[in-house]
């Protein structure tokens, strides 16, 4: 089966990606990149979180009262976050530990309750449970690229596995110390976002001045 | 009070909730584009998390924690798995109260900041800030502290990013980069700077 | 939206369902998961119970966790002798600060265990004043609940390179199959300071550790006499038919 590049599936991957396009889901994308272990967690988490969000804000599309239809759809993010959060805790607990307060923030992942305020609302179950896998998968692409160089040249490891010997430990590997620390997340985002604009042109946002040159103000006389 | 005071220095710079441990970035991006919304939302921060955090302190230890209901006859139960369910309700009922309350006496902020003032209550760092709190087992004054701290902070952090994205509108960014692209490697920047403060003892 | 699915009553009825189910699956998940959080909570004292349930070997976190849950944990309270259901017997830590103030110390969990390769057949906890701190530890008896299967040490703030050799392989194997009590239940195990051949109910106290290793001795004895299981130990041995204990 050739999934085309507008399937619910395909189409959050990279031409519209909900970090570097649609600007959601940001915080844990950053705050959770240090490492491949608790990214590679925390993606299934919001994998699955999308998922369950998306079928039952679906399944209830027609008898969703308007006046109380964002605070339902915030209980059933919830109860799922909760319910992701203690199977975490109980059979993962050292990850659990480090993601620590992110997998609760998961409630507040703006992915999750903005698809489905925007998709889950009016399209049926199948294409809603594609979509809200699709939009996980986006959001993975971006978390565990971004984490897969963070750990490498941050500790010369990925999922733990020594690739690049660090000097500690008598290689000769220095690790890149910017790397470990919060910023460096921004950087290869921005970096990422660069990349994919000049393969996709189409997603380049015009400047909000543009500076007029000398021949276009004579000829605007 | 010095405590205190501690508490709501090192909250606003060595653990800044934007620019260290990076919540509510949507937002902090999305807004970021004129000064002035991004100090109305900066104030309107500042005003939820002084309420939503010692609340959800005084909930989290009379009602959720381990123990917490003795004074009703149950000091076996533990509801503290109820805790997340139970801040996003107060903070959607204070914001939806804020929202009110900005209507009727600064309509002219409520408009400017349109969607992103009820958008306030799936702000990452404002649920993030009660969820600290909990688990660095803050009493009530140090939770009303905490709450002034992570809100000043948030609303430093955007108010910064804000006056240099303003100027950045002057600048020939390379196309891919434009937009979205520069603003984090910007915001990069200003956590780097900001990562100075780490270690400082107040 | 039709006018009709806005109605007051309808939208109640939305709102009930929708808590209902999630109010369902909130608690079903934290019901089934507590246990098994609550073993990863106390992993360490959980794994010396284990050890002295099955025997000494590598496990991972996750073994010791399953082999845990495996036991048959319950709550035993010395004064009646009766074993109290509404109590979570697999995370109840009798050791714990808050407990340990409130001084609140007789009721211990013990732990039958059902797997038949098994090397004890009941867990017991045990504990005691050694030279410098209080020993805790883990006795495991054997199916006539005379005799001991493993001794275990979970606790204790002796010397170290003296009194901690309490924790040494060779001494807690030692124990192996020694006698505790008869089968009227009066104590027999002793300490002696070997020069020749020991009898059944008599454990070689460590050179240069005398007084730790007879310390726990003397903790072990103490606890299956009249203050400690004794009693309860006596009603458990007279129906041995029930247990099917040849």
């Amino acid at each position: 089966m050739r999934l085309s590049r507008t399937h619910p599936l395909i189409r959050p991957l990279v031409d519209d990606n909900p970090v570097t396009l649609q600007i959601l889901g940001l915080c844990s994308a950053l705050a959770v990149s240090s490492s491949l272990r608790p990214a590679l967690i925390m993606s299934i988490s919001v994998i699955v979180v999308l998922a369950f969000s998306n079928v039952s804000v679906s399944l209830l599309r027609y008898v969703l009262p308007r006046s109380v239809r964002l605070i339902l759809e915030m209980t059933i993010i919830a109860s799922a976050v909760v319910v992701i959060d203690e199977v975490l805790k109980a059979f993962v607990p050292g990850v659990s530990a480090i993601l620590s307060v992110f997998v609760g923030l998961i409630v507040t992942n703006c992915i999750v309750l903005g698809r489905a305020e925007t998709f889950a609302r009016y399209n049926t179950v199948g294409a809603s449970l594609a979509d809200g896998i699709g939009n996980g998968l986006g959001y993975s692409l971006i978390l565990l690229s971004v984490a897969a160089l963070r750990e490498l040249l941050g500790s010369g490891a990925l999922f733990g596995v020594t690739l690049l010997p660090v000097l500690a430990d008598g290689g000769w590997y220095r690790p890149n110390a910017m790397m470990q620390s919060s910023p460096s997340a921004f950087f290869i985002i921005g970096l990422l976002i660069w990349g994919v604009r000049s393969w996709r042109t189409e997603q380049v946002e015009q400047p909000a001045f543009s500076v007029r040159h000398a021949e276009q103000r004579e000829t605007s006389q | 009070m010095t405590h205190l005071l501690e508490i709501v220095l090192r909250a606003m710079l060595v653990e800044n909730l934007a620019l260290v441990f990076l919540l509510g970035m949507c937002t902090y991006i999305a807004v970021s584009k004129r000064i002035e919304t991004a100090i109305g939302l900066g104030i309107a921060v500042v005003v939820v998390q002084l309420i939503t955090v010692p609340v959800n302190n005084l909930l989290y230890q009379y009602l959720l924690a381990p123990g917490a209901l003795a004074w009703a006859g149950l000091p076996t139960l533990d509801l503290s798995f109820l805790a997340l369910v139970t801040f996003i309700g107060v903070i959607a009922a204070l914001v939806q109260v804020l929202e009110l309350v900005l209507e009727r006496y600064v309509p002219a902020l409520q408009v400017r900041l349109g969607i992103y003032l009820p958008l306030l209550t799936v702000n990452c760092a404002i649920l993030g800030a009660s969820l600290l709190m909990v688990q660095r087992r803050y009493d009530f004054t140090e939770s009303l502290a905490w709450g002034l701290g992570t809100g000043l902070g948030w609303a430093l952090a955007i108010v910064l990013f804000a006056a240099l994205r303003e100027r950045l509108h002057y600048s020939d960014i390379p196309d891919g980069l434009q937009g979205l692209g520069m603003a984090f490697i910007v915001t990069g920047f200003l956590a780097l700077g900001l990562s100075g403060f780490t270690g400082v003892e107040f | 939206m039709t006018k009709a699915a806005e109605s007051v009553p309808r939208t109640l009825a939305v709102v009930i369902a929708v808590a209902l189910f999630c109010s369902a699956m909130v608690s079903g998940a934290v019901y089934l998961l507590r246990p098994i959080q609550a073993a990863y909570a106390l992993l360490e004292r959980n794994r010396t119970i284990v050890e002295v349930a099955y025997g000494a070997g590598e496990r991972t976190d996750a073994d010791v966790v399953q082999a845990f849950l495996a036991l048959d944990a319950r709550v035993l309270d010395l004064e009646s002798g009766e074993y109290v259901p509404a109590m979570d017997s697999y995370g109840f830590d009798h050791w714990s600060q808050e407990r340990v103030e409130q001084g609140a110390t007789r009721r211990v969990p013990i732990y039958f265990v059902t797997r038949k390769d098994a090397r004890a057949y009941l867990v017991l906890p045990v504990e005691g004043p050694g030279m410098w701190s209080t020993l805790q530890g883990y006795v495991g008896l054997q199916a006539d609940l005379q005799h001991i299967a493993t001794l275990g040490i979970f606790r204790h703030g002796e010397t170290p390179g003296i009194g901690d050799r309490i924790q040494n392989r060779d001494w807690l194997s030692a124990w192996h199959d020694k006698q505790i009590v008869d089968a009227a239940g009066a104590v027999l195990i002793s300490g002696v300071k070997s020069e020749g051949a020991i009898t059944a109910y008599q454990i070689d106290l460590i050179t240069g550790a005398t007084i730790t290793s007879s310390a726990v001795v003397r903790l072990v004895s103490n606890w299956f006499g009249e203050a400690g299981y004794g009693p309860w130990l006596a009603r458990l041995r007279a129906d041995e038919p029930a247990r099917g204990v040849k």
